[in-house]
C-alpha cells in the first residue's frame, strides 16, 4: 500500500533527510494563514500517479492566486481520488533532480539501490539508464557511495546524496517497506539536497507489526476486514454475465482462462483459502465463506451463472452441501442467477454420492446443475449465460 | 533436499491451528513426526507427538532432526527459522504464508551460509505417495506412480494431481513451492532433483501468473532436461489494470512489484513453446499430453 506524499514525508523527516518547509491545508481559507512565504507549490495529496498531468499541483505567487488554486485542486477527483488535504510546500531552486530509490528485486532475493538523473528517465529504454547496486549481506554506507559515484556525481553531492541513501535504506529495512523512492531529490549548487516528492509503499504482509504505519494509512479498519475475511472477489469485469465461486486462487484462474477460451464472459472469481498466515479454516467456517461468495454474487444483476468448483475433503463438502440446503429451505438461492457446480475431493467422486437415498432426493430439489467433469462445467456455464 | 520414509520431521508451532491440522496430515499418513515445538508447553503432547519448548530440547530428546514443518504466526517465521538452523536442522518447509518479504531475505541470507534449504514460505510441503508427506498437501489426491509435479500455485496442485489420479497416473514426487514473491527454493532447485530421481519418468511444472518472476521458470527450462517436461500456466486471460506510466514512478515498481505486464503470463507461455516444453492451455490437456509421454515411453499400454 502507497502512502500520501506528506506521510512519505513525514517518515524522510524523521530519519533525516531534508524536505522543503511545508503546511497541511484542509480548506482553501487557511491559505490565508500561511507561515511560509511565496513563491509556494500546492500539491493535491491523493494516491494516484499522474498528478501534474491531471492538474493536481499549482505553482503560486501570492494569497490570492493560492486561494484560487487550493479550490481547484480541492474539487478536482485524480482517477477518481478527492484530496482530503493539500500540501503547501516552499520552492526550492535546484541545479540538478535526481532520482533515488530502494527496492526488492525479487530475482536477485536481495535489496538493491537504484538511482539516476532524472532527465534520463525519460522516454524509452528508461530502465536501462538506472543505476543499480546490489546489497550483499548487511548494508553499509559505502553502497550508497557505490551508486552515487555510478550515478555521475562529483564534490560535495557524493556525501550529500549517499547520506539520503543510508537513511531511505534505514527506513525501508525499520519499516520492512516495499520501496522508499525520491523523486526527485532536488540538488543545488553548494551540493545540498532535498527532497521535493517521495512515495513509500509499504508491504501488506508487515504493516501490521508497525503500528505507526497502520495509523498513517488510516487502514486499521481496512486491513482487520480483510483478516476476517476467509474469501474475497478477485479480477471484476463490468461486461461479465458468470462468477467464478471456488476454494483456490489457482483454480479460480483455470476457470477464467477455460471462460475465455470458449467465449466465455466471466465477470469475478470469489475465491475462499487465500493466504492467511497461520489460519486454517474448518468445515463450517470453509461453507460459510462459500455461502458469503455465493450471496455476493447473487447480489450482482449482470451475473447470469455462477459456476462453483470445490475440491476438498468429503467433511469439507458435506458442510458445504448442508449449507445450500439450508440457504434453499430459507428461499435464499433464487432462480437466478443459474448455479452450476462441480465438487471434488478426497475419498469419493462427490460428497453427493455419500450422501443417504433421502439426501439425494433433497440434493435433486436444489437449483443447481451438476457436474463432474471440469471442461463441461466451463462448457455448461458457458451454454446458460 | 532429501526424502525418505522413515526421516524424523519437527514440527515447528505445532500448536498453532496450521500445525495442528499439519501434524494430523502427517501423522494420519504415517509420517515419522517425532517432535512439535510450542514454548510453554514443553512436556505436554498433542495427538501422541512429545512437544518441547525449543527445537534444541526435540533434538537432545531424539538426537536428530531430518525436517522441521514450520507453522508458527507469520511475523515469527523468521525466528522459528534461526532457531531451526541454529540447533541443527537443514531441511525447512516453511507452511505459513504472508510472511514478510524482509524476513524471507534474512531467513534466505542465513541457509546459504551454513547450505540449509528452504521450501516455502506458503509451500503445502512435499508428498512422495504412498511413502511420506511432509507438509499439508491434501494426501488422497495423490498416489504412486512416475510422474514428478513441482508446483509454484496453491492447492491447483491438488486439483491436477487429482485430474491426473482420473486417468490413473500416479506422482514420484511433488513439490509445494508456495506462491510468495520471495521463496527459498524454485525451480532451479527441483528440476534437477526430478531429473534425477529414477521413478520420475515425466515432469509436470505448474504456475500462477501472478508468481514472481517468471524468468527462473524459464532458466531452469532453458538448461538441458533428459526428461520430458509438460507446463501448465494458468492465469493467462486475467484482466489487468492498466499499467501506470508516470516517469521513474514505474521503474521502482518494475523491480518491487512481481506481476507487471512484462511478466504477463502469455509471455511465459511464449518462451516456454520456443523451449522442448510441451505446453498445455488447460488441466485435462496436462492429462493427455502426460498420457502420450508416457505410451511413447512404453510405460503406458
Amino acid at each position: 500500500m502507497d502512502l500520501l506524499e506528506y506521510q512519505a514525508k513525514e517518515l524522510f523527516r524523521e530519519v533525516g533527510i531534508p524536505v522543503p518547509p511545508s503546511q497541511y491545508i484542509n480548506d482553501p481559507r487557511q491559505m490565508r494563514q500561511l507561515a511560509l512565504s511565496y513563491p509556494l507549490v500546492l500539491k493535491s495529496q491523493v494516491r494516484a500517479v499522474g498528478r501534474a498531468r491531471a492538474g493536481g499541483i499549482h505553482f503560486v505567487e501570492n494569497t490570492i492566486d493560492a486561494i484560487a488554486a487550493a479550490r481547484a485542486i480541492f474539487s478536482l477527483p485524480i482517477r477518481g481520488q478527492f484530496p482530503r488535504l493539500l500540501l503547501a510546500e516552499a520552492r526550492y531552486p535546484v541545479q540538478q533532480e535526481l532520482f533515488l530509490a530502494v527496492a526488492i528485486d525479487y530475482r536477485l532475493q536481495r535489496p538493491v539501490l537504484l538511482g539516476a538523473a532524472a532527465q534520463d528517465l525519460k522516454g524509452k529504454g528508461a530502465s536501462k539508464r538506472l543505476k543499480k547496486v546490489t546489497i550483499d549481506g548487511d548494508f553499509s554506507p559505502f553502497y550508497a557511495r557505490r551508486l552515487a559515484l555510478a550515478m555521475g556525481l562529483q564534490k560535495e553531492a557524493i556525501a550529500a546524496v549517499s547520506g539520503a541513501i543510508a537513511k531511505m535504506y534505514y527506513l525501508w529495512e525499520s519499516k520492512d517497506l516495499d520501496c522508499v523512492e525520491i523523486n526527485p531529490l532536488g540538488l543545488n549548487e553548494g551540493g545540498e539536497i532535498m527532497a521535493l516528492d517521495g512515495k513509500i509503499t509499504v508491504n501488506d504482509e508487515a504493516i501490521a507489526r508497525h503500528p505507526e504505519l497502520l495509523a498513517l494509512a488510516e487502514a486499521v479498519q481496512e486491513t482487520e476486514e480483510k483478516a476476517a475475511a476467509a474469501g474475497s472477489l478477485h479480477w471484476f469485469e463490468k461486461g461479465g454475465k458468470i462468477g467464478i465461486l471456488c476454494n483456490s486462487l489457482g483454480a479460480g484462474m483455470v476457470l477464467w482462462d477455460l471462460l475465455q477460451q470458449h467465449k466465455g464472459k466471466p465477470a469475478g472469481c470469489w475465491a475462499i483459502g487465500a493466504a492467511t498466515g497461520d489460519r486454517v479454516l474448518d468445515p463450517r467456517e470453509f461453507a460459510g465463506a462459500i455461502a458469503t461468495g455465493l450471496m455476493q454474487l447473487q447480489e450482482n444483476p449482470k451475473i447470469e451463472v455462477i459456476l462453483i468448483d470445490l475440491l476438498a475433503s468429503t467433511v469439507f463438502l458435506d458442510a458445504f452441501v448442508d449449507r445450500l440446503l439450508e440457504l434453499h429451505s430459507s428461499n435464499e438461492l433464487g432462480a437466478r442467477p443459474r448455479l452450476v457446480a462441480r465438487l471434488v475431493g478426497e475419498n469419493a467422486a462427490s460428497a453427493i454420492a455419500k450422501r443417504s437415498r433421502n439426501d439425494i432426493a433433497r440434493l435433486e430439489s436444489l437449483p443447481i446443475i451438476w457436474e463432474e467433469d471440469l471442461d463441461e462445467a466451463v462448457a455448461r456455464a458457458i451454454s446458460l449465460s | 533436499m532429501i526424502f525418505t520414509p522413515h526421516q524424523t520431521v519437527l514440527v515447528q508451532g505445532i500448536l498453532t491451528p496450521l500445525g495442528r491440522d499439519c501434524a494430523e496430515r502427517m501423522k494420519a499418513y504415517g509420517t515419522n513426526v517425532i517432535a512439535g515445538t510450542s514454548a510453554g508447553w514443553g512436556g505436554e503432547t498433542f495427538q501422541e507427538i512429545p512437544i518441547y519448548h525449543l527445537v534444541e530440547d526435540a533434538i537432545a530428546a531424539s538426537s536428530e532432526i531430518a525436517t522441521s514443518v514450520i507453522c508458527v504466526p507469520p511475523y515469527e517465521v523468521l525466528d522459528a527459522v534461526l532457531e531451526a538452523i541454529a540447533a541443527g536442522v537443514r531441511q525447512l518447509i516453511i507452511c505459513t504464508c504472508s510472511v514478510p518479504p524482509v524476513d524471507m531475505l534474512r531467513a534466505i541470507e542465513r541457509a546459504r551460509c551454513v547450505d540449509a534449504l528452504i521450501l516455502g514460505p506458503g509451500s503445502a510441503g512435499v508428498i512422495l505417495p504412498g511413502e511420506v508427506l511432509i507438509g499439508t498437501l491434501s494426501s488422497s489426491c495423490y498416489h504412486p506412480g512416475n510422474v514428478g509435479i513441482i508446483a509454484r500455485t496453491d492447492n491447483l496442485m491438488d486439483a491436477i494431481a487429482w485430474e491426473l489420479a482420473q486417468a490413473k497416473l500416479g506422482q514420484s514426487l511433488a513439490i509445494n513451492l508456495g506462491t510468495a514473491a520471495i521463496v527459498g527454493s524454485g525451480f532451479q532447485e527441483w528440476l534437477p532433483i526430478l531429473e534425477r530421481d529414477k521413478r520420475t519418468e515425466a515432469i509436470v511444472v505448474l504456475d500462477l501468473d501472478a508468481s514472481g518472476n517468471s524468468a527462473d521458470l524459464l532458466e531452469a527450462l532453458g538448461a538441458e532436461l533428459q526428461k520430458p517436461v509438460v507446463a501448465f500456466i494458468a492465469g493467462t486471460h486475467l484482466p489487468y489494470p492498466e499499467s501506470h506510466s508516470d516517469g521513474a514512478f514505474i521503474l521502482a515498481d518494475y523491480l518491487a512489484r512481481s506481476a507487471l505486464s512484462s511478466n504477463r503470463a502469455e509471455a511465459k507461455v511464449t518462451a516456454l513453446k520456443k523451449g522442448k516444453v510441451t505446453v498445455a492451455n488447460r488441466p485435462s490437456q496436462v492429462v493427455s499430453c502426460i498420457k502420450k509421454i508416457l505410451r511413447k515411453k512404453g510405460d503406458l499400454s
